[in-house]
């Protein structure tokens, strides 16, 4: 089946996406404390009231223990989860790194965007001193395609093959391809994935997450990477919309 | 028509947790996660994968060796920082497939350092101090050596790629 032709991205009344994030990954001067993540809480406890560790998950250190040595610690905290009052947005503000998620119901690129650029201005003057080296978008779309038995070349163009001769009904799939866009200078995953334990009898439901990102080393504060954020964007919806048929159009608009 | 791009062109993707997933915050990406983590966990249940998962453990145990040997020495030398060893862990997990284990020590500024030796005229070092960069020194054969600082953001930087898997692959 043919991929949507519309080359200028219609507007879904139904637009599928779970959760649209914003992530960049930083080089500090300095390694950034958790103590100065800390002196953000005074600046987000209106907006964002709820507050959560983040840690890490780490292959564990362990040390044997002999007279005068230290034992490593096998817990990281990296970081802390921000979560606005609804649980719209979240944000979370990390040694490593800085993310803006909008879960459903999701709006619009420039609320996600406008947020992500608040936010940042309040990261960035509590860290400084930091270069941006990757910028990535990344929107999880859960799609409710209709009916207990369907043809998934139907709803999808590039969906899971079974080989011919063998028996074409499946009970889960999970691909993931990993494209470069020299045009964008990006690489972009594309994860399309179905498990049953989460269907009804009226719908099946399927993942495609797209998340497409670009590395270099920018300013944080010059934001040179305000830019390439929108040709993410831009390269999301034509992946997104080349992923998806006619059919699943119609069922979206 | 799909074929296979160049992927040295590029940073290595980072196989099974690229560092965008471990950050979705919806109930779809915890699916997306887990997905990943059941499909790692019945790979390794065969013997091709588990060779795989014992090198890494192999190499995370030298790690570890190595992080607790200056321990001894501490009016000497820096110890390795929560950073540094959290990103030394990163790296391991994103060196490309095929890359030996390397010999690691600690600096004495306290950054943890990986080196491949083959003789005095042929040995590369790659060295992180959990500032999100790494640095390398490479001596390649006779009058050839070079060296630089690369972003490390989890994903195996694709000059790295190039470099190393070029060292490795040649003889000395």
């Amino acid at each position: 089946m043919q991929a949507v032709q519309n080359p200028e991205y219609p507007k879904l009344s139904r637009a599928p996406i779970v959760e649209g994030l914003i992530d960049f990954r930083l080089r500090p001067l300095q390694p950034i404390t958790l103590e100065q993540l800390s002196l953000l809480d005074a600046q987000l406890n209106a907006s964002y009231p709820i507050k959560k560790n983040i840690r890490a998950i780490e292959a564990a250190f362990n040390i044997e223990a002999e007279a005068g040595q230290k034992v490593l610690s096998t817990e990281h905290f990296i970081g802390y989860r921000y979560e606005s009052e609804e649980t719209s947005f979240i944000f979370q503000a990390r040694v490593d790194g800085f993310t803006v998620s909008r879960l459903a119901p999701y709006s619009n690129w420039e609320e996600l965007l406008s947020e992500t650029k608040r936010l940042w201005e309040i990261y960035s003057a509590t860290v400084k001193n930091t270069t941006v080296v990757r910028v990535a978008i990344r929107y999880i779309n859960k799609i409710n395609l209709p009916g207990s038995a369907i043809d998934f070349d139907e709803y999808l163009t590039a969906g899971p093959k079974i080989p011919e001769g063998l028996p074409q009904g499946l009970i889960e799939f999970l691909t993931r391809t990993v494209v470069p866009f020299d045009e964008y200078k990006a690489l972009l995953v594309l994860t399309q994935a179905y498990r049953p334990d989460q269907s009804s009898s009226s719908h099946l439901p399927v993942i495609l997450d797209i998340d497409a990102f670009h590395e270099g080393a920018y300013d944080s504060v010059e934001g040179e990477f305000w830019k390439i954020l929108d040709d993410l964007h831009d390269l999301k919806n034509k992946v997104f919309f080349a992923a998806i048929t006619e059919k699943t159009l119609g069922l979206l608009k | 028509m799909t074929y296979a791009a160049s992927p040295y062109a590029y940073s290595h993707p980072n196989s099974w947790f690229p560092p965008s997933y471990d950050y979705g915050a919806s109930q779809e990406s915890s699916v997306i996660r887990n997905a990943f983590t059941n499909l790692k966990k019945q790979l390794n249940l065969a013997a091709t994968w588990q060779r795989k998962e014992e090198f890494l453990s192999n190499t995370l145990e030298a790690l570890i060796e190595a992080i607790a040997k200056p321990l001894q020495y501490e009016e000497e030398s820096a110890q390795a920082s929560d950073y540094a060893i959290r990103e030394a862990t990163q790296l391991l997990q994103a060196l490309p497939e095929g890359i030996p284990q390397a010999d690691i020590t600690m600096e004495p500024s306290g950054a943890i350092a990986f080196e491949w030796y083959k003789d005095e005229k042929n040995t590369f070092v790659i060295s992180t101090n959990g500032t999100g960069s790494l640095e390398y020194a490479a001596i390649h054969g006779t009058g050839n050596e070079m060296h630089g600082r690369v972003n490390f953001a989890g994903d195996f930087p694709r000059t790295l790629n190039n470099l190393l898997t070029a060292f490795i692959d040649s003889t000395p």
